[in-house]
């Protein structure tokens, strides 16, 4: 499970605690959970390396939190926000991908990971994922400049 | 900031690899993959080298 975060944007902010849960459940249920920061740090200083590492433990972050400085691994998986969600089967095949929960800033929504915890769970009882899956909102990826994506914009 | 929503890749698309270092660990993290395994990454650093299956 590969998810796009950053420290800064305020739709990470509002999923990062129930992220962890879902990072140390899922886990020790045999998923490999792997977080990738791609802002722009010399644009988002408290996105940092340092910063982030002071995320990961305030937040009980128990998975690897990856610095993808040249941006190149976002642009791979085309991820356009954070948080921006992946979730790769044992054959490496992409399964599900969008958002943790229908949860956004300023709504009364519960932060649950439904979405992404029901993905999950269909995989590992080796049962279809559902395929109703909606995109993640969030902060779009702040690129360095000039090097935005087609996609982006 | 500009909200934007995913880009929805096509389902079925196998996991792009990738080599980043964990800025907490200092360990590089990069995706690989096990036939029969669930975990997909693999954690190594400078001097060992190891695969979790």
């Amino acid at each position: 499970m590969v998810a796009f975060i950053c420290n800064h944007c305020p739709f990470v902010q509002l999923i990062r605690h129930e992220f962890a849960r879902y990072g140390r459940e899922y886990t020790n249920r045999g998923i490999a959970v792997i977080a990738i920061n791609s802002n722009d740090i010399d644009a988002v200083p408290d996105d940092a390396p340092d910063k982030m590492k002071d995320d990961a433990r305030r937040f009980g972050y128990t998975f690897p939190y990856c610095l993808d400085e040249d941006q190149s691994v976002a642009k791979a998986y085309q991820a356009a926000c954070t948080p921006d969600f992946y979730l790769f089967d044992a054959d490496r095949r992409l399964v599900y991908r969008g958002q943790f929960d229908a949860t956004r800033p300023g709504s009364d929504t519960p932060v649950t990971g439904a979405d992404l915890r029901a993905a999950t769970d269909a995989l590992l009882a080796g049962k279809p994922v559902p395929q109703e899956q909606h995109p993640s909102l969030g902060c779009n990826i702040k690129w360095r400049p000039g090097n935005e994506p087609d996609y982006y914009g | 900031m500009a909200r934007t929503p995913s880009q929805m890749i096509d389902l079925g698309t196998e996991a792009p690899t990738f080599s980043l270092p964990d800025v907490v660990s200092g360990e590089t993290i990069s995706l690989d993959s096990f036939p029969g395994a669930r975990a997909t990454w693999s954690r190594s650093s400078a001097t060992t080298a190891r695969s979790c299956s």
